[in-house]
């Protein structure tokens, strides 16, 4: 009788899977005998040279021919209309140049105007998806031909200002800008990026429904490639506004003792705070706490912004270092910062410039520094760098670090100015004043 | 008529003879009027008399000859005029008669205190030990090893020992080959300690300037400065130690080198801060003790600061929109729906 079961156990086993197996192969089959006409790989042509030095996809959206892709495919066509140009090519290998609708540089989404338009195009849907839902998404992967790869939906990613759908299938680089369709052949996401392993991530649909809702409203003829930079602008400052508003709007911010202070906790959920020490053969341990968004908002080639984080740095002497000898390598530490400002290249963004004063705050006095870099071709928008170390408090160090990219004047001093005043002292006491001697030290 | 020989050997020492019976004889043997113990002169060499009320030297069979002048002669009589210098073998010898002019009178100037100073022994050591002493404290505020830094300090100090030992030697050695006179190494090493003790002492005074300023152009202004008087200082001290080089022409070279090093210094820096700089540049310099010196702001007062900083030149002011903004088409915003 045993060995009846475990045959009889073994073919249930085989039956459930398999069905299942086979309507994923056959859906996408089917899908892609059905949409996909609706897909193009997108290449970007070097004029001088007429090769091709990048690629990506995109998918017809309507009957006039508006091809929607990622704006970081178009990105180097869009800054340099003289050096690159754009075509499609059909997966029947039509060609035809592609001119420059629209943007959406915070999306990363493109529109762009097929030469003659194809026959078919895709339907937009929606991202509101329950978690699990089978999404399909189309592309051209490193040049290899078209492509259909089925993952699921997995809900909105929140590590950043910008949420992206989750989708746990392999998009690969070449895919950008293709979409990702539901069962009922409607686009629910655009491929946009991956983390590896199977970790793909897709723009929500409805940002490609408001781009085109916008460029509707544009009149005719209307040169965006000429106009392109205070667009751009106008979406960054757009983009800051909601980001930083939403972090000040939030009247009450976590407060955690850390060090000699209380300082702001996680006060977004786009923020991921972790922390750490450093104990290894420094003459300092140091304590951090690092909070920062993931965005990494590509503008083009090299240029990167939209990033927020602030950590703070707590030091204590290792050994029973002199108050001299401590503050040699606190002022090392001091002079290096850990934040990064590569994100942006020569000609992107001016010189740091700074003020550098003494502040007396939370009980303590502290050297603070407020240094902000302007972008070249947005100048109203500026990276912001606020670094204050405390001084005085014996054998004691603590540096504050709060970095934001791409945001206004206005912003970058509200946020400056609400991030120091929510550092507090640790017991809630009133500031003595300045000109008493200091407090909170030790000897 | 007196005739006067200025006789000097190999080693700058100089002596006076006055002759006035004729002739005199010259060499190394120990039957000559003038006796030069120089290995290169022959028993006897020189012979100078008096025919007619001038004064001729000829060669009484020396080997390597003579010169008048820098002319080399051998053999015939040569006439000679007070201020000659004749030189046989490495022995300088000039001649001069009684109303032969001498050079105007020195004022005594103030180097010479100094360098009075540091020609006593005891003041030389004491300084080279101080500025020992200086630089084992630098290398323990900057140096840290978890397992002790014993080793590293000694280093440190013994470097700096070997540094101050070699620049001495350097000039030393320089001045006897260049000017054949004493070597003055006590001179020198006093001098160069001097200088490192004084530009310690200043490191720390520029730092508490960095540090209650905020302000890294006025003490980097003051640091080249300074570094630039100090370093004319230490070369021209060690110019007068070890030539006799003319007061003015010993602080031009002293002068123009240290500036000329400075000021190329200075340039490059500068040059370096306009170039792009991804990090910021501000002041890092942290100090303890002093602290409650430091003019302290509000909150405030500093945002206030802050914000003038937008308006500085360093940046593109907008005051009006863009002239691609007043373009046929608006800039419409994005109506961003709200995900929850």
């Amino acid at each position: 009788m045993r060995p009846f079961f475990s045959i009889l156990a073994l073919l249930a086993f085989v039956m459930t899977l398999h069905p299942a197996h086979a309507a994923t192969s056959d859906e996408a089959e089917r899908l892609y005998r059905a949409y996909g006409d609706a897909v193009y790989q997108v290449k970007v042509i070097d004029i001088t040279s007429e090769k091709k030095n990048a690629l990506g996809s995109g998918f017809q959206i309507t009957r006039g021919g508006l091809l929607a892709t990622n704006y970081h495919v178009v990105a180097e066509a869009l800054h340099n209309p003289a050096r690159d140009r754009l075509v499609y090519v059909s997966n029947k290998g039509v060609t035809g140049t592609l001119t420059i609708e629209d943007v959406d540089v915070i999306h990363d989404l493109a529109l762009v105007k097929m030469q003659k338009p194809g026959k078919r195009w895709l339907r937009l849907g929606t991202s509101r998806l329950p978690k699990g839902t089978a999404l399909y998404s189309i592309g051209n992967p490193n040049d290899l031909g078209f492509t259909i790869v089925p993952g699921t939906f997995n809900g909105l990613s929140y590590d950043s200002f910008t949420k992206n759908i989750h989708f746990s299938g392999s998009i690969n680089p070449g895919m950008s800008g293709g979409p990702a369709l539901g069962r009922d052949g409607r686009v629910a996401g655009i491929n946009v990026e991956t983390a590896g392993n199977g970790i793909g991530f897709l723009v929500p649909v409805e940002h490609l429904t408001e781009l085109l809702a916008h460029d509707r409203k544009m009149p005719p003829d209307y040169d965006f490639v000429a106009h392109a930079d205070t667009h751009l602008q106008q979406q960054l400052l757009a983009s800051q506004n909601h980001n930083i508003g939403e972090l000040l709007s939030n009247k009450r911010w976590e407060s955690v003792p850390f060090g000699p202070v209380r300082v702001p906790g996680q006060i977004n959920e786009a923020l991921k705070c972790w922390g750490d020490r450093n104990t290894s053969t420094d003459p300092l341990d140091a304590y951090f706490s690092i909070c920062m968004t993931q965005d990494r908002l590509f503008l083009y080639e090299g240029f990167y912004s939209g990033s927020v984080l602030y950590r703070y740095d707590y030091f204590i002497p290792k050994k029973n270092l002199s108050l001299l000898r401590f503050y040699n390598f606190y002022q090392n530490q001091f002079g290096t910062p850990e934040t990064d400002y590569r994100n942006a290249k020569q000609g992107d963004v001016t010189n740091f410039s700074c003020n550098s004063s003494f502040i007396w705050h939370a009980g303590f006095r502290w050297k603070a520094n407020f240094c902000i870099r302007q972008y070249k071709l947005y100048p109203k928008i500026f990276d912001m760098h606020l670094y204050m170390a405390m001084i005085g408090a014996g054998r004691k160090g603590f540096v504050v670090t709060l970095m934001a990219q791409g945001v206004s004047k206005e912003n970058a001093l509200a946020l400056a100015r609400r991030f120091i005043e929510e550092i507090k002292p640790r017991k809630e006491s009133a500031d003595p004043p300045p000109n008493k001697r200091r407090t909170g030290g030790e000897k | 008529m007196k005739l006067i020989l200025e006789v000097r050997n190999h080693e700058d020492d100089t002596r006076h003879y006055s002759f006035s019976d004729f002739p005199v004889r010259i060499g190394r043997a120990f039957n000559n009027d003038v006796i030069v113990s120089d290995p290169y002169v022959s028993p006897h060499h020189l012979c100078i008399d008096r025919e007619d009320g001038a004064y001729t030297v000829a060669d009484t069979g020396s080997e390597n000859g003579f010169a008048i002048n820098g002319e080399p002669k051998s053999g015939e009589k040569a006439m000679l005029r007070s201020g000659d210098k004749l030189l046989l073998g490495e022995t300088e010898i000039f001649i001069y008669t009684p109303d032969h002019p001498v050079a105007d009178t020195l004022p005594l100037r103030r180097e010479h205190q100094l360098f009075g100073w540091i020609t006593v022994t005891r003041n030389v050591w004491t300084s080279f030990l101080v500025a020992l002493i200086l630089t084992y404290e630098w290398a323990w505020l900057t140096i840290f090893t978890p397992d002790g830094e014993g080793l590293a300090l000694t280093t440190t100090t013994a470097t700096a020992a070997g540094i101050i030992i070699f620049w001495a030697a350097a000039w030393s050695v320089a001045g006897r080959l260049t000017r054949r006179h004493k070597a003055n190494f006590q001179n020198h090493v006093a001098l160069v300690s001097l200088c490192m003790i004084v530009s310690r002492v200043a490191w720390y005074v520029g730092s508490y300037i960095n540090f209650l300023t905020n302000d890294n152009w006025l003490s980097q202004c003051i640091t080249y400065g300074f570094n630039s008087v100090l370093l004319g200082f230490l070369l021209f001290g060690s110019l007068t130690l070890a030539s006799k080089m003319q007061h003015k022409r010993k602080i031009a070279v002293a002068a123009l080198l240290s500036l000329g090093f400075s000021a190329s210094a200075f340039l490059f820096n500068t040059l370096s801060t306009q170039k792009f700089n991804p990090q910021p540049v501000y002041s890092a310099s942290l100090e303890p003790y002093l602290d409650n010196l430091a003019p302290t702001q509000t909150v405030g007062a500093f945002m206030t600061g802050n914000s003038r900083l937008f308006a500085t030149d360093t940046f593109v002011q907008v005051t009006k929109p863009h002239a691609a903004a007043q373009s046929a088409a608006p800039v419409i915003p994005f109506q961003h729906a709200k995900r929850k």
